[in-house]
C-alpha cells in the first residue's frame, strides 16, 4: 500500500475523532470543548470531556478496529466471505458468559468486561476442538462455530427464561453500544486489543499464503493447522476484547473488510490497516449518530448496524450467487 | 380483481379481530359479569393480589403469586407468569381471566383464551388512578363495596393527606429513576409509577417522555445534575445496595453529580417502589415523603 494511503486513512481517522468530540447537543459548545482542552473549563465540561466523550471515542476507534480486523482475519483464514465473529458464535459467546456472570455476581458491572472476553475466547477454544476433531478444514470450523454459537444462544435463553431478572431489558441486551460504558472495561479491552493488532499485522505474510488454499501454503512450507489456529485465537482475542467494551455488535465484523476488498486488491497488511481505519470510522459515525439524534437519550450502536447489515448480507450472498452462477 | 377484493376482507378481518381483542372489566358482556367471581384465574402477582384485594378468591394463578397474602390454599399453581399452558388455564374451566395489557407474552395467551371461549380481562396500572378504576371495577363483579372503601378510598385519603403537607413554595427538586436489573441499569420515565409519587410531591424527573428511546445518556445526566438518584432493584436488594455504593463512589462521572456528593442516592424499598403497592400506595407516598423531606 502506497504512503499516500495510510496518510489519507489516518487523516480521515483523524478528523472524524475529532468531529466526535467537538460535535455536542448542547451540553457542551465545541468552543468549550476546545478550552477543557487547553486546560479551561468548568468542572462539569471537564467531566463530559474528559470522562465521558474521549473514553467513547478511544473505545469506538478500539472496538472498530478490533472487530472489522477480527473479520478480515476469519475471512481470509477460512477463505469466506461471510465468515465474522458474529457467525461464528464469538459474540454468542461473549454474551452467554456476561449473562452468567450476572446470576452469579448480580449488579457487578465492572466484572461484565472479563466475563465477555473470558466467554469469546473460551468460546473459539471450543470451535477449535470441535473443528480440530473433523480435521480442521474451512467448511468445518465455520460449522463448528454456526453450532457452537446456536448452543451459546439456547443457553442465553434458558438463562433468560429462568431467571429474567438479570436481563432489564433483552433487545437492549443483544444491541451493544457505548451509553453504560466503564471506564474499567476501556482499561482492560484496549491493552488487549493494540498488541493483538500489532501481531496480527507482523504474522499478515502468513495470511496471504494461506489465502491461496491449504496445499499450496503447505507446499510453501506452512503449518496450515497451526496458524489457522493462531489467526482464529487473534481474532477471538479482539473481538472479545471488543465485546468487552460496548456488548454485542454484529455485522461490524462482516462489512468492513468485504467493503474493504471491493476497493482494495492489495496484500493483507494493507487490508489489515484499511480494515482497522474503517471500523474505527464507522463505529465511530455510529455512535456519533447514536448519541446526537435523539439526546437526551441514546440510538445503540448495534441498531445502526443491524439496519444496515442485514441487507448487505443478503447483497452478499446475492453477489457470490452470481459470481458462481458465472 | 376478485383476488384483490379477497385480500382486503382478510386484512379487514384480521384487523376487526385485533381490534376486538382485550377487554376491559366493563366491556364483558352482561353474562360473562355475572358470571364471574366463582372461578377465576390471575397471572402475575400484582393482577392476583388485586383480584384478592376485591374480595374474590383464585382457582389457579402463577408462581410469583404464591406468596400474596390471602391468597386460597386451593388455588393451582400455574408456573411461569409468561409461560403458562392455555390448557392448564381451560382445564380449570375459569369463568375469567385475569393478564397484563402490556405483557406481550400474556396478551398473545389472552387472544388464544378468548378465541375458546374464555373471558379475558387485561389490566394495564401505570399509576394510582388506573389501580382506582380497575379496583372499582372487580369490587363491582365481588359485590364488595366494603373492600372498595378500605383498599381503595382510605388509601386516597392517605395519599391526599401526604400530598397536602408538600411545602407549596419549595424550589423544585430534580431526580433519576434507576430500575437496575443484574446487567443493566435504566432511567425511568414519568409513565412509571414510582415516578408519578415522587412527581407528585413536587420533584421533576430529569428523564423525558417524549422520546421512544430509552437509553438516557450520561452526558444528559451529568449535564442535569439531579439533586436525587433514586435506585430500584429487580433482584437481590442487599447486593444492588453494595454494588451501587462502589459504582457511584468509584466512577468519576457519577462522583462529579450533586446527589453522590450529598450522599443522596437512595435504594427504594423493591416491594413498594418496584412492584405495584396496591393497597400499600399510601405507604409509598409516606416513605417518598419522609425520604425527600426527612420527616414522617
Amino acid at each position: 500500500m502506497k504512503k499516500r494511503a495510510y496518510m489519507v486513512s489516518c487523516l480521515i481517522l483523524l478528523v472524524t475523532a475529532a468531529i466526535s468530540l467537538l460535535a455536542g447537543n448542547g451540553s457542551v459548545s465545541s468552543s468549550e470543548v476546545f478550552d477543557c482542552l487547553l486546560g479551561g473549563g468548568t468542572a462539569l465540561q471537564k467531566v463530559i470531556v474528559f470522562q465521558i466523550r474521549i473514553p467513547r471515542i478511544v473505545a469506538a476507534v478500539a472496538s472498530g478496529a478490533a472487530l472489522s480486523v477480527s473479520g478480515y482475519l476469519l475471512q481470509n483464514n477460512l477463505n469466506n466471505t461471510l465468515a465474522s465473529p458474529g457467525i461464528l458464535g464469538i459474540n454468542n459467546g461473549a454474551g452467554l458468559f456476561v449473562l452468567l456472570y450476572a446470576c452469579i455476581f448480580p449488579y457487578r458491572y465492572g466484572g461484565k468486561c472479563i466475563a465477555a472476553f473470558l466467554g469469546a475466547v473460551l468460546v473459539t477454544m471450543a470451535i477449535y476442538v470441535l473443528a480440530s476433531g473433523t480435521g480442521m478444514s474451512k467448511t468445518s470450523v465455520v460449522l463448528s462455530g454456526v453450532a457452537i454459537s446456536a448452543f451459546c444462544l439456547s443457553f442465553i435463553d434458558v438463562i433468560i427464561a429462568l431467571k429474567p431478572e438479570t436481563v432489564a431489558d433483552r433487545a437492549a441486551f443483544q444491541l451493544g453500544g457505548f451509553a453504560s460504558l466503564s471506564p474499567s472495561a476501556v482499561l482492560f479491552a484496549v491493552p488487549v486489543i493494540v498488541p493483538v493488532l500489532i501481531l496480527a499485522w507482523l504474522f499478515a505474510p502468513s495470511l496471504d499464503i494461506l489465502v491461496m488454499g491449504d496445499e499450496t501454503a503447505g507446499a510453501l512450507g506452512i503449518n496450515v493447522r497451526r496458524y489457522r489456529g493462531a489467526f482464529i485465537f487473534f481474532a477471538a482475542l479482539l473481538s472479545g476484547a471488543a465485546v468487552s467494551m460496548c456488548g454485542i455488535i454484529g455485522f461490524l465484523g462482516l462489512i468492513v473488510p468485504n467493503v474493504v476488498r471491493m476497493f482494495y486488491k492489495g496484500n493483507s497488511r494493507g487490508g489489515q490497516f484499511l480494515c482497522m481505519v474503517s471500523g474505527s470510522v464507522f463505529l465511530m459515525i455510529c455512535d456519533l449518530l447514536g448519541r446526537n439524534l435523539v439526546f437526551p437519550y441514546e440510538i445503540p450502536c448495534g441498531l445502526f448496524l443491524s439496519i444496515i447489515g442485514a441487507p448487505f448480507m443478503v447483497w452478499m450472498l446475492i453477489k457470490k450467487r452470481k459470481r458462481l452462477g458465472a | 380483481m376478485s383476488k384483490k377484493i379477497s385480500y382486503v376482507a382478510m386484512v379487514l378481518t384480521f384487523a376487526m379481530l385485533l381490534a376486538g381483542c382485550g377487554k376491559s372489566v366493563s366491556a364483558l358482556s352482561e353474562k360473562e359479569q355475572a358470571e364471574t367471581g366463582k372461578r377465576v384465574i390471575a397471572l402475575s402477582e400484582s393482577n392476583a393480589e388485586l383480584w384478592i384485594l376485591a374480595g374474590g378468591t383464585l382457582v389457579g394463578t402463577s408462581e410469583d403469586a404464591l406468596d400474596v397474602e390471602g391468597l386460597n390454599p386451593d388455588a393451582q399453581n400455574l408456573g411461569d407468569m409468561d409461560h403458562v399452558s392455555l390448557e392448564a388455564i381451560a382445564a380449570l374451566e375459569p369463568e375469567l381471566l385475569i393478564l397484563f395489557e402490556t405483557d406481550p407474552a400474556q396478551k398473545a395467551l389472552g387472544e388464544a383464551a378468548q378465541e375458546i371461549g374464555i373471558p379475558v380481562v387485561f389490566t394495564n396500572i401505570d399509576g394510582y388512578a388506573d389501580y382506582e378504576k380497575v379496583m372499582k371495577e372487580f369490587t363491582d363483579l365481588t359485590g364488595r363495596e366494603d373492600l372498595y372503601e378500605k383498599n381503595v378510598v382510605q388509601v386516597r385519603d392517605r395519599i391526599d393527606s401526604v400530598v397536602s403537607k408538600v411545602p407549596e413554595n419549595a424550589e423544585p427538586k430534580t431526580y433519576l429513576l434507576l430500575h437496575v436489573s443484574a446487567t443493566k441499569s435504566k432511567a425511568e420515565k414519568n409513565d412509571y409509577f414510582a415516578s408519578e409519587i415522587f412527581n407528585n410531591l413536587g420533584l421533576e424527573n430529569i428523564a423525558l417522555d417524549e422520546s421512544a428511546f430509552n437509553e438516557l445518556s450520561m452526558e444528559a445526566i451529568v449535564t442535569a445534575d439531579p439533586d436525587y438518584i433514586f435506585v430500584v432493584p429487580r433482584g437481590d436488594e442487599t447486593k444492588a445496595r453494595e454494588s451501587f455504593g462502589e459504582i457511584f463512589e468509584s466512577d468519576s462521572a457519577w462522583q462529579s453529580l450533586s446527589a453522590v456528593k450529598n450522599g443522596r442516592y437512595i435504594l427504594l424499598d423493591k416491594d413498594l417502589f418496584g412492584l405495584k403497592p396496591n393497597d400499600h400506595w399510601g405507604e409509598a407516598y409516606e416513605e417518598a415523603y419522609k425520604i425527600v423531606y426527612g420527616v414522617e
